[in-house]
């Protein structure tokens, strides 16, 4: 008996769809093929910009929409565009964001789509590795210039070497720096027995390894608890180990609801220590308070940028606190320190197209190398060499690391300083100056004190 | 580390392991009586989290006290859940219901996700997060609280499949059916109330959870695990068994962290119940597989 | 098989379209077409083994995440060159479902699902803590930088056509009798003297095969590991939905399937968990009312009757 694979009407009817399958398939690539040739007008400068608005530092996020819509305004409005040479006439811009849900694989995706779909001129992107890493490593890919803040620079260079990306941020060197400057100011108040615990992921794993190099230089005894995951939520093994060991100084880096975690269970299992200094957790008003209580009392952080800090932006002629109050005043929140380093990175943007006169990558890209600006978060220049900049301790301690020099046309560093947070008085929470290191031009706010005697009897 | 820090550890870890069990009891009445591991667990806990976090937000009050309208609400969930969905996918195969179940924890997750964003959240009560001191021993207070809700709820539903109609019948249903139906109990009925049961634990469980970790809207499979790890090493459908499963788990967890560092913290959890699925599965304490 | 020359001319023309369409499309479609291919070529096996050998893996990710970090490992630390390093990858991860198949193969129905669960838990906790694959902090496959998409979109294309027969063979195999009648009814099956472990195991294998060799694939489009993404649920979540929602266990139905989840996913890829959200709920509503999937829906409103498994 002959087997049959189909029934006979079924066989025509098979043949149909095929065909009309074939024919979609040819409509759909000729559609594209017509699309995809025709010429772009620079109607816009679109300026691509992945940004953290959810998930675990959301809070970096949050004010960069209010940022974007202000220096839109003020380039298409005030300016009516930026001048580009090539096309004798001013372009207005268009920022273009979208959310990495502080996921470093979607920044990744998000950027490629800003990049092959939007079709951006140029990229912009902060806040933390998680996102900044991701997406200069898309930008690397595709070849599209990418400027960075608000990325620590050896966590950042473990995407290196770059052709089109640049940053400016300060180096973990420098905020070990700060965090024991901090701690040597208080000098015998504490039995300088430290206990550290970082986040694993490259913010903390270049955060534990420099801290914990400086404080031992400086005769420090360090517990060194190594690297806990995203997401650890029962610290108590080694809250009990730093009690027990007497541990007066805690320090780390943690995604700040990790480390909202670690310090409420610290409070419970009853152990106060006299000095808290943790990178990346307590940036922010939002996350000191959502500790809850008085937690937040008495912590200390790294401050990249503050209100008294002397600058001012190239492109609106405001000044940091200019920036926080306008900030304030338009959306009822407390200021944050990315907010200034956003509006740096739209300004750094800005003076980059226009001398590079064009939207040619290659133009933007050497124009952004050539950068030599004084923004509202201080002088960006990536040209510069350390030797002019440094020390020559501070460079023998940047040496141990060769991808820093390697790398120096790529990065610029800016102050990083020492902040404490106290009660406010506008506010519930407000970040002192405590620490200018070597910024003098800087002014202290206030003294640096322990938690216990912040927090009173 | 000294003797008593030592101690200290293993106790906060027992009390933690209450919580475990706590979080289990949901899933494994509603494995014990329905047959079907629910996917889902975690994200109904987590799901009652966020509800909780709405109603606090709303109208300002106490966490624990968002309970008395959390509970019914889940109870309501639970029920037509199982109406709606397990019910009818039950006689389709022993795989269906985990299909159904796996794609309704995404549903849970993103549709968390699309109302409450990514960001981290938390269930806070200021006044669990002060120092105790009990001989010489510092019981987290958090912990603590999940350890005496387990020990009430266990209580509670023991007396319950013990003493009421509702109770023996949704022990009766999954031996004999038949038998069941001959003397009046309508299986499908039963189902929907169990369902409904497992639903409420679940939200104390839930809500508690919210008090002791932060949360996000994809936390829930961490806890379908640990919880499944649970069930097994107790032994299907029992509930002493999830109670000491508990304890184990919770113990697994702290110790784990202390031998390996909080990196490899949740991955030994998960390898000991790998094992025991290997070696036991049915449970250290016998029961059905 | 002389059945299927009737259509060779047929399938010939439409290899040849498929083949030049990186010439007409512009590189987002190119981006759009790689993806459709890569869950294609995944859900297809994934289907295979839930409908017709009864287990529901729910462990896909491993070899998503193996196959790509092998890759990423061989290529930038041992110096194989790129496609190289893809097959060796591609061979690793069925050796680890190989390995993985006697702890696992064990457990029945849900408790293989959640056996694979958490086996794909602690492999991406070790990977996370990994220091030679760079652990949490993850891998840059700066190996892969100058790889353009039309040059990935052909191992895609293949991937997906490989696929599709390998199902098509596997279920008119000797193996795949063998893994219906395990499917239908394990004990039974074994009763009868089907080496139950062995056929299970050996479609694991296969279906780990192209899932590792589908993530190379991927880890090389993507240039950027990390444990978290490369060992995620999403990857099972989405080979699941583009099975179901086209049909699962045919061969027709994860076509229509990926293209809808693809589709999809860009359409609301502003809106976030949207599109996910919404093929959720479609998948609910198809597991419990329309079990056959869309491709059922479709063959049998225009009351096609094709012989399984298409």
């Amino acid at each position: 008996m002959k087997k049959r694979f189909l029934s006979k009407s079924a066989i025509t009817k098979i043949q149909a769809i095929i065909i009309a399958v074939v024919i979609i398939i040819a409509i759909i690539a000729g559609v594209a093929y017509y699309y995809s040739t025709l010429p772009k007008a620079p109607e816009y400068i679109k300026i691509g910009w992945p940004v953290p608005l959810t998930g675990g530092i959301a809070s970096f996020g949050e004010p960069d929409p209010w940022v974007a819509q202000q220096v839109e305004d003020y380039v298409n409005n005030k300016m009516g565009g930026i001048y580009l040479s090539e096309y004798g006439k001013k372009i207005p811009i268009k920022i273009i964001q979208r959310d990495t849900k502080s996921d470093a694989d979607f920044a990744s995706t998000v950027a490629a789509e800003l990049i092959t779909k939007e079709q951006v001129d140029l990229m912009v992107v902060l806040h933390t590795p998680a996102t900044v890493v991701p997406v200069s490593t898309q930008c690397e890919r595709y070849g599209v210039p990418c400027i960075a803040f608000d990325c620590p620079v050896l966590s950042w260079l473990t995407g290196a070497p770059y052709k089109w990306s640049y940053l400016a941020f300060w180096t973990e060197v420098d905020v070990a720096e700060v965090f024991v400057g901090m701690w040597d100011i208080l000098g015998n108040k504490t039995n300088k027995v430290v206990a550290g615990l970082w986040s694993d992921d490259p913010d903390g794993r270049t955060f534990r390894e420099l801290t914990v190099k400086v404080a031992k230089a400086r005769g420090y005894t360090v517990i060194d608890s190594g690297l806990a995951p995203y997401g650890t939520t029962d610290f108590s093994s080694y809250i009990q180990q730093w009690k027990s060991a007497g541990a007066e100084i805690l320090t780390g880096n943690f995604i700040p609801p990790d480390f909202a975690s670690l310090w409420r269970q610290c409070r419970e299992m009853g152990y106060v220590p006299k000095v808290a200094t943790i990178g990346r957790s307590v940036l922010f008003p939002s996350a000191v308070e959502a500790l809850g209580g008085d937690l937040g009392v008495g912590l200390t952080t790294e401050v990249w940028v503050h209100k008294v800090s002397p600058f001012k932006s190239s492109l609106t002629g405001q000044t940091p606190a200019d920036l926080a109050e306008a900030y304030e005043k338009a959306t009822g929140k407390q200021w944050s320190t990315p907010l200034i380093f956003s509006h740096a990175a739209l300004e750094t943007a800005v003076d980059a197209l226009q001398r590079a006169g064009s939207l040619d990558k290659d133009k933007i890209r050497e124009a952004i190398a050539n950068t030599d600006l004084d923004t509202i978060v201080g002088h960006v220049n990536y040209k510069k060499p350390l030797s002019q900049i440094l020390t020559s301790e501070e460079l023998a301690l940047y040496q141990q690391y060769p991808e820093l020099i390697n790398n120096q046309d790529h990065y610029s560093i800016t102050p990083v300083i020492g902040g404490q947070w106290v009660k406010g008085t506008k506010w519930p929470y407000e970040l002192e100056v405590v620490y200018n290191w070597k910024y003098d031009n800087i002014p202290e706010t206030a003294q640096v004190k322990t938690i216990p005697e912040l927090l009173g009897p | 580390m000294d003797i008593l820090s030592f101690v200290n550890l293993i106790f906060n870890g027992l009390l933690l392991g209450g919580l475990f069990a706590l979080t289990a009891f949901g899933l494994s009445v509603f494995a014990g009586i329905m047959r079907v591991i629910n996917i889902a667990h975690g994200d109904f806990a987590i799901l009652a989290a966020y509800l909780a976090f709405s109603i606090i937000n709303f109208l300002k009050i106490d966490p624990f006290l968002s309970l008395l309208i959390v509970a019914p609400i889940m109870f309501v969930i639970g029920y037509l859940f199982q109406k709606f969905t397990i019910n009818r996918v039950l006689p389709m195969g022993a795989n269906q219901p985990v299909l159904v179940t796996f794609a309704l924890s995404i549903v849970i997750q993103n549709l968390l996700l699309l109302l409450f964003t990514a960001d981290a959240r938390s269930l806070i009560t200021p006044y669990l997060l002060t120092n105790i001191e009990l001989f010489g021993l510092n019981p987290s207070p958090r912990y603590a609280t999940g350890f005496i809700s387990a020990l009430i709820v266990f209580a509670a539903i023991f007396l319950f499949f013990k003493k009421t109609y509702l109770g023996k019948a949704m022990r009766a249903v999954p031996f004999d059916s038949e038998a069941a139906k001959m003397i009046g109990i309508k299986s499908d009925v039963v189902y929907n109330y169990a369902a409904g049961l497992a639903m409420l634990v679940v939200a104390i469980a839930g809500v508690l959870l919210g008090i002791t970790f932060t949360f996000y809207p994809d936390t829930g499979p961490m806890y379908v695990l640990l919880s499944f790890g649970v069930v097994v090493m107790g032994g299907l459908g029992s509930l002493k068994g999830s109670l000491v499963g508990g304890f184990i788990m919770g113990e697994a967890l702290v110790l784990g962290g202390f031998f390996f560092g909080s990196r490899f913290q949740l991955m030994f959890c998960y390898l000991v119940i790998l094992i025991i699925l290997y070696v036991k599965p049915q449970g250290l304490f016998g029961g059905r597989v | 098989m002389a059945n299927l020359k009737n259509y060779y001319t047929y399938i010939v023309i439409a290899l040849a379209l498929l083949a030049s369409l990186p010439l007409w499309v512009g590189g987002f479609l190119r981006d759009a077409l790689i993806l459709f291919f890569l869950y294609l070529a995944a859900a297809e096996v994934w289907g295979f083994m839930a409908k017709h050998a009864g287990i529901v893996s729910l462990g896909q990710q491993i070899f998503m995440g193996v196959g790509g970090y092998a890759t990423a490992v061989l290529c930038m630390y041992y110096g194989f060159p790129l496609w190289v390093s893809v097959i060796i990858a591609g061979l690793l991860g069925s050796g680890l479902a190989g390995v993985l198949s006697f702890p696992l193969l064990r457990l029945r129905g849900v408790y293989f699902s959640i056996g694979t669960f958490l086996a794909a838990e602690v492999i991406r906790l070790f990977f996370n803590s990994w220091e030679f694959v760079g652990a949490g902090k993850g891998l840059i496959f700066k190996g892969a930088y100058g790889i353009s998409t039309t040059l990935i979109y052909y191992p895609a294309l293949a991937l997906g056509i490989v696929s599709i027969f390998s199902v098509y063979f596997l279920y008119h195999s000797k193996l795949g009798f063998g893994l219906r009648s395990i499917g239908a009814d394990e004990d039974a099956a074994s009763g009868l003297g089907v080496n139950t472990f062995k056929c299970k195991a050996l479609c694991f294998i296969l279906a780990s095969l192209i899932t590792s060799l589908v993530g190379a694939v991927n880890a090389i489009h993507h240039t950027y590991l990390n444990p978290t993404s490369a060992f995620s649920i999403s990857w099972t979540v989405s080979f699941l939905f583009v099975a179901v929602i086209g049909g699962v266990g045919t061969i027709i139905g994860p076509v229509i399937g990926s293209a809808i989840f693809v589709g999809l996913g860009y359409l609301l890829s502003q809106y976030l968990g949207l599109s996910l959200l919404l093929e959720g709920l479609v998948v609910l509503a198809i597991l419990i009312a329309i079990p056959e999937g869309v491709w059922g829906v479709i063959s049998r409103k225009l009351k096609l009757k094709l012989k399984q498994p298409l």
